[in-house]
This record gives structure tokens, C-alpha cells and sequence, in this order.
């Protein structure tokens, strides 16, 4: 969804005299809740309340236990204030999240050991309900499971209202006057819901996570939302003008006139189709979506794995999409090594076993494609051989043919997850076809290990590799053949084609998705997979990318695979195009453009043609026009 | 006295919706109730402490009932825990 204020003349001149002098500040986050906002920041400062130890006199016991009684009266009436707003704006699921706030602050436990330990350590209650609850806070911080984690925002809301009676402070503010973005260092459930009824655009928060409580309210209200910002907060001041990038997780303080243009215009190719179309409206050529000459594209997502949110997202939407048929929504990548960072070391092939079939049967009849692990050595070697290179280095398929026992077990674990015959296999990092063959011989030793023990799983898996060097791109008649299908990873795809590391903020600028020497190896790839009758699919940005849509369908990609949240307005996209169309406009640029902003001038010329974006200057064209993400 | 194990099966784990819940039902029986996880034991009627137990699919606890309607209170207990939640 798209939340756009346009930054009016007045709005601008209102924001701050010294706009014109105000740099440039670009901060990377998880995208918690998708869409874009443009506007004003809002900067919430939510000082927290501490108490001071000192000791009590034993005749104010009695008056201080009042005090406290009152001040847990007082916060219950808040948050039943809180829960019956969220009730009207988000419903009772996500509402609940109060009631349970509810259930802490009445929770007669916690609150007798308060009363106690005021009487028997003779300190002042503010001093004890913040020892008391800061423990309890402490305990569900070193939690290993990050839901819980989460969680500690929701008892310091709690801890801060009592404090804010005890110690007599005042209400916290939480309107505002103009529509805005609110940048926070943190905020809390209440916080969201109570800012909610003024004209929030979205939320900018340094903490939280994706399964916090504030990100999925954030979600409920249906409001774009950046999390764990790390420092961003302290460098936006209110009025600053803001681009909350929820697609791409990106927050953009101060933006020029160029960046905000192509912000506005990138979305007017989205805009253009009208609302997003209901989920509803897919089910009819759900995954395949058909161009308006009836050119069937397939869609498909790839998943962060390890996070069990992402997965109910993909899955949820997977069924919502294709209710009433056979066909559901599959993944074109799951990353795999994203169980690296929830374990220290590699997972069994019990582990990943339970993992990947649990997954399989979850998206069951679509197919799920299992990446194998593709990490730096950093996660293998000891931490004192460091490489010069590391993205030239030990990784991907590399680490996985020199390490036999780990990658056997993944293999036995992905092979028998694929007994209903839905999961597909895929090598990162090829660079030329000795290295699949060897990697074929493992998989034939690991179906000789399984049969041997009388193991089911699907004897025909398809087998695919990434195109994400250049070598294989160039040579991908050479792989063609030997595999079921091609992938483009269209991230790495970029890096090691132009020699930037899109992290490097000094060069970050260079790191082009639409670079033609990029399209051409991604033509290239295509059409090899064209002669062979192989399908090629592409899991990188480029594919969620508005104006890279056009290029990709007239080029005839077979499957683009997206984030979740990407679907519909990829969906939407592919719809309003004619494959004819494309596949001129990708004559005519693969003939005559020579840089990346004339890719993007010509584009935008066919968008602008076919009415499909609002018109634009083409002064206005902003180098270096890639996506900007963070997420690879 | 009664002591119980069970073990966490749902994938999210014992988060916040289950441990309201498990607070409500036990708050419904007289019994004392806590729950011991390696060796830290949290009143069982304590939202707080439920929820900073923070346990995880796979984790195992012990469960205790001590008081007039342990029976009851155990079987309630031990009952919803093996559902996991009711979010399996």
C-alpha cells in the first residue's frame, strides 16, 4: 500500500529554513510493514523515567503503598483506554496485545512482592517497581528466542506508566498537529494506537523487530514502518522531510528534489493501476499472472528463513491467493544459511530435516526451492584466518564441495523433505560447470546413502543452480542442459558485474541495477534457457524493482520471485504491460542505450506513453538509479 | 502435591497470547501452581513470569500443584499444555 502526502509548496516551506543547507542522510532498517511514506517528521521523544534509591521513613509506608495502589489504578484505566482504541482501529486480534498489558499490570504477584519489599526494604515505591520490573525485563532480554525479546518493550510501557504517576510527571503527548512521519528511539504498543487517531504516515523506530508488538500493530493499521534504525532517530529533528521506505527498508532524511522526484514517480507506475487489487482478484491466474496480450508470468516469493512470522506472512498469502484452486503461490528462494544466525553452528540433518519438511508440507502442492547454505567462510573458519576478499573468497558452493559432511547433510535433509515431490534443489555461487558436475555426485551419493536406508524422497527433484556471476551467466548454454531450471540472483548478479559492493557507501552510487551490461548477461541467461526449453527464473531485487517489470516480461522471464509483501504490486504491474510492448522496448534499449540512465530514460519514455506513470522532466532523471536495499 | 512435565510443541513457543491464557485457567483453581524450567520456579499465576520464562518450542517444564483442587487443576494444566496452546 502506498501512504503518500504530496509534500506541498507549503508543506516544504514550512518544514525548516534551513532545508536547502540540510544534508542528505540515508539510514538501512527492517522493513517491518510495507508502503511508503513521504512527509514531515514527527520526532517523539520519549524520555525514560528512572527513580532514584533512597531510603523511606517507616511512617510514610503506609502513604507510599497508597501511592502505588493508586498508581497501578491509574495505568489500569490507561490501558483499557489504549485497548478499547485499538479494538475500534485494528479489531480484537491484534488488540489483545492490551489485554495482556492488562493482565500485567493487575498481575497480583508481582504487585504483592512491590508492597512487600517497600515495607521491608523501607525504599520508595517508584525505586521498587523499577528494580522490580527491570528484572523481569532483564530476564526476557537474555531470552534466546527473539519473539520474547520483543516482548520487553511491552513491560516497559508498563514500568513507565507506574513511574510517571509515582514520580508526578506529566501525560505523555501523543498527537500530532500535521500529518507526519513519527521517528522514535522506541515505542511502545500504546504509543502506536494513541498516535494512530492523529494523522500518522508511518513509524521510523532505532529498536524493536519484525515481530514486535509495534510492528504488528504497525501491520494491522495497515501504516508503513522501519524498525531497528540503530541511531537514525538522533539525526532527525521534527519537520525534517522524510522518505519512509517500507518496500525496501530505507529511511531518507532531507531527501533532494532528484530522490524525491524518482521516489513519486517509481510509485505513480504502482499508483497507476488504481488501489492495489484485493487478494481476492488474483485467485482467477494466481501463481501465473497474464500480461494484457496474455503472457503468463509466474510468481513466486522468497522467504527469510528463521523467522516464523515471515513464514505464516508467505503462507497465509500462498492460500488467500489461490483460494478455491489447486494451484497455490510457491517460493522461488529460501535461504537456507538464514539458520546460521538463529544456531552458532551448522545445524544436524535432523534440524534441518524437521525445518524444510515442515515447510514443504506447509506450501504443499507448490513448490518451495531450497538454496543451499550460501555463507562467507567466516562462518566455518576460525575466527583468527580472516580472507582479503571475502565476497571473492571461500563461499557458497565453494565452502559446500570442500566440506563433504556438511554438505551431505543438507542434501539427505532437503531429499527427504521431498516426498510429496514439491521441493526443488539450487547451488549458489556457480561459476563454471565442473563445479555442478562435482556437486551432482554428491547428490547421487546422498540418494544412495537414503535408499540404502530405505528412505522416501522424490527420485526426479529438480535441480537448479543461480546465475549470479558473471562466468555463468556468459555461459549458461553450458548449464542449461545439465539442470531443471536457472535462477538469477540479480543482487550478486550486479556486484561482481560492475566490481561494487553496494555496502560501501563511497561507491554505493555505481551499484546499478540497470546497468545494460547487467540486462545483457541477464538476456543472455534467458535465451539459453529459451534454446534449451529450461526455465529461467530471477530471485533478486531487480525483480520487485517497477521499472525493471517492462525489461524482465519482454526479455521472457518465466517466474520473478519476490518478497511477500511484493506480490500484489508485482501482480498489479505485469497486468497493466503487453508482452509485445516489452519486448520491443527491450530491442530498442538492448540497440540503443549505453548507460544505465538512459535504460531508465527509456523506460520511463514507454511508461509515460502507454499512460502508465504521470508524465516527468527528463532533467529530472537521479544517476545512479538503482533500488537502494539492504536486504540481500 | 502434584508434579507434572510437559513439553512446549507449538512453533512460537510459550509467548504472550498463551501465557495470559495459562495465568486465566489457573487462576480458576485454588491450587498453588508454579513452573519449573532448569531449575528457575515462577508462580504460575503470574503473567510476568510466565512470559520471562520465555520458553521455546522443544523446551520441557515441570509442572506443580499444591492445594484442595490439585487433581482438577493438574489435568486443566498438563491438558492445555499438550495442545500446544491450541496453536498446533
Amino acid at each position: 500500500m502506498i501512504r503518500h502526502t504530496h509534500p506541498s509548496e507549503e508543506l516544504v516551506r514550512g518544514v525548516k529554513t534551513t532545508q536547502a543547507e540540510r544534508q542528505i542522510l540515508r539510514f538501512s532498517g527492517i522493513a517491518a510493514s510495507r508502503g511508503i511514506a513521504i512527509g514531515p517528521a514527527y520526532r517523539y521523544h520519549r524520555t525514560l523515567l528512572y527513580a532514584e534509591d533512597r531510603p523511606l521513613d517507616p511512617q510514610e509506608i503506609t502513604h507510599e503503598i497508597e501511592r502505588f495502589d493508586t498508581a497501578v489504578q491509574k495505568a489500569r484505566n490507561e490501558i483499557e483506554k489504549v485497548r478499547r482504541v485499538a479494538e475500534q482501529k485494528v479489531g480484537t486480534p491484534a488488540s489483545s496485545i492490551f489485554e495482556a498489558q492488562m493482565m500485567m499490570v493487575s498481575d497480583e504477584f508481582i504487585l504483592s512482592t512491590i508492597r512487600e519489599r517497600i515495607k521491608h526494604e523501607l525504599k520508595p515505591a517508584a525505586f521498587i517497581v523499577d528494580t522490580e520490573f527491570s528484572n523481569h525485563q532483564h530476564l526476557l532480554q537474555t531470552a534466546d528466542n527473539p519473539l520474547m525479546r520483543e516482548r520487553v518493550d511491552d513491560v516497559e510501557d508498563i514500568k513507565q506508566r507506574l513511574l510517571r504517576y509515582l514520580l508526578d510527571r506529566k501525560k505523555w503527548l501523543s498527537k500530532i498537529e500535521i500529518p507526519s512521519i513519527l521517528v522514535a528511539e522506541m515505542l511502545t504498543p500504546a504509543d502506536a494506537i494513541l498516535f494512530s487517531r492523529s494523522s500518522v504516515l508511518g513509524f521510523s523506530i532505532d529498536g524493536g523487530g519484525v515481530t514486535s508488538h509495534v510492528a504488528i500493530l504497525a501491520r494491522s493499521l495497515g501504516l508503513p514502518a522501519l524498525v531497528a534504525l540503530h541511531s537514525a532517530a538522533q539525526y532527525v529533528e521534527t519537520g525534517d522531510l522524510l522518505i519512509l521506505d517500507g518496500e525496501r527498508g530505507e529511511l531518507i532524511v532531507n531527501p533532494d528534489e532528484e530522490t524525491l522526484r524518482g521516489y513519486e514517480r517509481e510509485q505513480s507506475f504502482v499508483l497507476a493501476s488504481g488501489a492495489e487489487p484485493e487478494v481476492s482478484s488474483l485467485e482467477s491466474d494466481f501463481p501465473g499472472v497474464r500480461t494484457t496480450d496474455g503472457h503468463r508470468v509466474k510468481i513466486l516469493m522468497n522467504l527469510e528463513f528463521g523467522s516464523e512470522v515471515a513464514v505464516q506472512e508467505a503462507e497465509h498469502l500462498s492460500k488467500l491467493a489461490t483460494k478455491g484452486s489447486e494451484q497455490r503461490l510457491g517460493l522461488g528462494l529460501v535461504r537456507t544459511e538464514h539458520f546460521l544466525l538463529l544456531h552458532d553452528d551448522f545445524p544436524t540433518e535432523e534440524e534441518q530435516n524437521i525445518l524444510y519438511k515442515d515447510l514443504a508440507e506447509r506450501f504443499y502442492p507448490a513448490p518451495i526451492t531450497l538454496r543451499t547454505f550460501d555463507v562467507g567462510g567466516d562462518k566455518v573458519l576460525s575466527g583468527s584466518y580472516r580472507e582479503d576478499n571475502p565476497f571473492l573468497g571461500w563461499r557458497g558452493i565453494r565452502i559446500s564441495l570442500d566440506e563433504p559432511d556438511l554438505f551431505l547433510a543438507q542434501l539427505r535433509a532437503i531429499l527427504r523433505a521431498s516426498e510429496k515431490r514439491n521441493v526443488r534443489l539450487m547451488f549458489p555461487m556457480v561459476t563454471n560447470p565442473d563445479e555442478l558436475a562435482r556437486a551432482m555426485v554428491f547428490l547421487e551419493q546422498a540418494k544412495t546413502e537414503l535408499r540404502a536406508k530405505s528412505e522416501q524422497f522424490d527420485e526426479a527433484m529438480p535441480v537448479g543452480i543461480m546465475i549470479e556471476v558473471p562466468s555463468a551467466a556468459l555461459m549458461a548454454r553450458s548449464f542449461s542442459p545439465l539442470v531443471d531450471y536457472l535462477s538469477v540472483g540479480s543482487n550478486d548478479l550486479t556486484q561482481y558485474t560492475l566490481a561494487v559492493d553496494r555496502g560501501n557507501d563511497l561507491i554505493a552510487g555505481l551499484y546499478q541495477e540497470l546497468h545494460p551490461a547487467v540486462l545483457r548477461l541477464i538476456q543472455i541467461t534467458i535465451e539459453a534457457g529459451k534454446y534449451d526449453n529450461t526455465p529461467v527464473s530471477i530471485c533478486g531485487e531487480l525483480g520487485s524493482y517497477p521499472l525493471a517489470t517492462p525489461i524482465l516480461i519482454g526479455m521472457g522471464i518465466q517466474e520473478i520471485s519476490v518478497a511477500p509483501a511484493q506480490v500484489r504490486s508485482l501482480a498489479a504491474r505485469i497486468r497493466l504491460l503487453k508482452f509485445d510492448e516489452c519486448k520491443a522496448l527491450v530491442e530498442a534499449i538492448m540497440h540503443e542505450a549505453f548507460s544505465p540512465d538512459e535504460v531508465t530514460r527509456q523506460v520511463l519514455r514507454f511508461l509515460t506513453e502507454r499512460q502508465l506513470i504521470e508524465p516527468f522532466s527528463e532533467a529530472s532523471i537521479r544517476p545512479g538509479n538503482g533500488p537502494r536495499g539492504s536486504n540481500g | 502435591m502434584i508434579q507434572t512435565t510437559v513439553t512446549i510443541v507449538n512453533r512460537a513457543g510459550l509467548h504472550t497470547r498463551p501465557a495470559a491464557a495459562i495465568v486465566k485457567l489457573a487462576s480458576k483453581f485454588e491450587s498453588e501452581f508454579f513452573i519449573i524450567k532448569e531449575g528457575f520456579r515462577i508462580n504460575g499465576k503470574s503473567i510476568i513470569g510466565v512470559m520471562t520464562l520465555a520458553a521455546a518450542q522443544g523446551t520441557t517444564l515441570e509442572l506443580e500443584f499444591t492445594g484442595p483442587d490439585e487433581q482438577d487443576a493438574s489435568k486443566a494444566l498438563t491438558e492445555y499444555f499438550a495442545k500446544g496452546f491450541e496453536e498446533v
